[in-house]
């Protein structure tokens, strides 16, 4: 009889705690991002242009309030036709060349978000980036034309705000993507300016 | 939240996707297909030859070797060609002499004609799929052909003697073009292309 008086309590108990347990779970964002890209370095030798072809995709965990970790993949694509001459183990070759870069980072990162303010509609952010960059770089003169792929190890610092509004957030984020040489092609880095939407995923 | 941002993902990425996919390429003319590339011999000094001798011929180097004499190309296009390569040697500071005056360079060219074709078939299922595939239908054929014409020049120190009765050469250009049918655009391509090869080259001529 005592028993049976407890079993409601104990399954109060245990309703809250799960609702108590739920509530803590950490919220999951994912964000899409439309992405420019400004190329800097041996990036902007191959490829001169800003790319304005660039998708991201994003998806967070806040492990603390301030702190969440997360992944994001994206797509890159530099291009330039240009007409120029190239030199190619001692071979001068002068035509119309076809320049392609197409990126897709895969890093994984964590954001810090200090409070700044009380108004927390407006929350910039630190980030840090590590992981790879798959890049394939495709070159074409005349009727030629030869491409590579590798895989580079990357670092990216980023930073960021988000403008929260009542069915998500709006992002601007601004990272500066580092990958390493890899396979022959040297060091590339660009700096990726995002603007995105993030919602939350429970 | 979530549902509103779910609802706004696939527009969102698909807009993200068409942005990335609309991904041009540069050429538009069969001019840009053209290409001039020269290769040279780092050890040797072209600012010490005063004089050079130029054939008057442009063979045609075909797949026969055994054809004599070698076949050679359209004489107007020929006369071309070498009235080009001589500005640009006497632009350079060199002085044509006659062979038998041992010249100190000799310059020659050959071309290349190389004709491609590309042929396609399929079913008309790819184009009636709403009928549905019937093999029993002729295939659709299509086939392209089209001339590359590549322009190969040499610069070699001349000699009576050479050893091994071979020639060296010291500077390699090859022009290479696919050919439109307009004569007159096609002989443009050609001069400019052998400016090219001696504007690229800038270690060429007499200081």
């Amino acid at each position: 009889m005592r028993t049976h008086k407890l079993l409601p309590f104990a399954a109060a108990t245990v309703l809250l705690s799960a609702t108590g347990v739920r509530a803590q779970l950490p919220p999951t964002l994912v964000g899409l991002s439309y992405q420019l890209s400004i190329p800097i370095g041996e990036t902007y030798n191959y490829t001169h242009p800003v790319s304005w072809r660039g998708v991201g995709l994003e998806v967070a965990s806040f492990v603390r309030r301030d702190l969440a970790v997360g992944l994001a993949f994206g797509w890159n694509v530099f291009f330039e036709n240009i007409t120029t001459t190239t030199s190619y183990k001692g071979t001068e070759v002068y035509g119309n060349q076809d320049r392609t870069l197409n990126v897709w980072p895969v890093l994984a990162n964590a954001r810090w978000f200090p409070k700044l303010s009380s108004n927390r509609d407006i929350q910039p952010y630190i980030g840090a980036n590590i992981g790879g960059y798959i890049i394939e770089r495709y070159f074409a003169v005349g009727q030629t034309a030869s491409q590579e792929t590798h895989f580079h190890f990357g670092l990216a610092p980023e930073i960021g705000v988000f403008f929260q509004n009542p069915v998500g957030a709006v992002f601007l984020s601004a990272r500066y993507n580092m990958a390493f040489a890899s396979g022959g092609v040297p060091f590339q880095q660009f700096l990726g300016l995002s603007l995105g939407y993030a919602w939350e995923r429970n | 939240m979530s549902r509103v941002g779910k609802s706004l993902a696939p527009p969102i990425l698909g807009a993200c996707l068409l942005l990335v996919a609309c991904h041009p390429t540069g050429v538009e003319y069969i001019s840009d297909l053209d290409v001039v590339a020269t290769t040279h011999d780092a050890t040797f000094n072209f600012a010490t030859p005063s004089t050079y001798s130029i054939p008057d011929k442009v063979y045609e180097i075909s797949g026969d070797p055994t054809t004599n004499p070698p076949s050679r190309i359209d004489p107007t296009l020929e006369q071309l060609i070498l009235n080009t390569l001589k500005n640009e040697m006497n632009a350079h500071g060199y002085t044509e002499v006659a062979v038998t005056d041992t010249p100190d360079i000799a310059v020659t060219a050959g071309a290349l004609k190389v004709t491609n074709v590309n042929y396609y078939y399929g079913y008309w299922c790819s184009y009636w799929s709403y009928y549905g595939c019937y093999p029993y239908y002729p295939p659709v054929v299509g086939v392209s052909t089209y001339v590359v014409g590549t322009l190969l020049v040499d610069i070699t120190p001349f000699s009576t003697t050479p050893p091994g009765n071979q020639y060296k050469g010291v500077w390699t250009a090859v022009i290479r073009g696919i050919q439109t049918g307009s004569k007159s655009t096609d002989q443009q391509r050609v001069v400019n292309g052998i400016s090219q090869a001696f504007i690229q080259s800038p270690y060429l001529g007499k200081p």
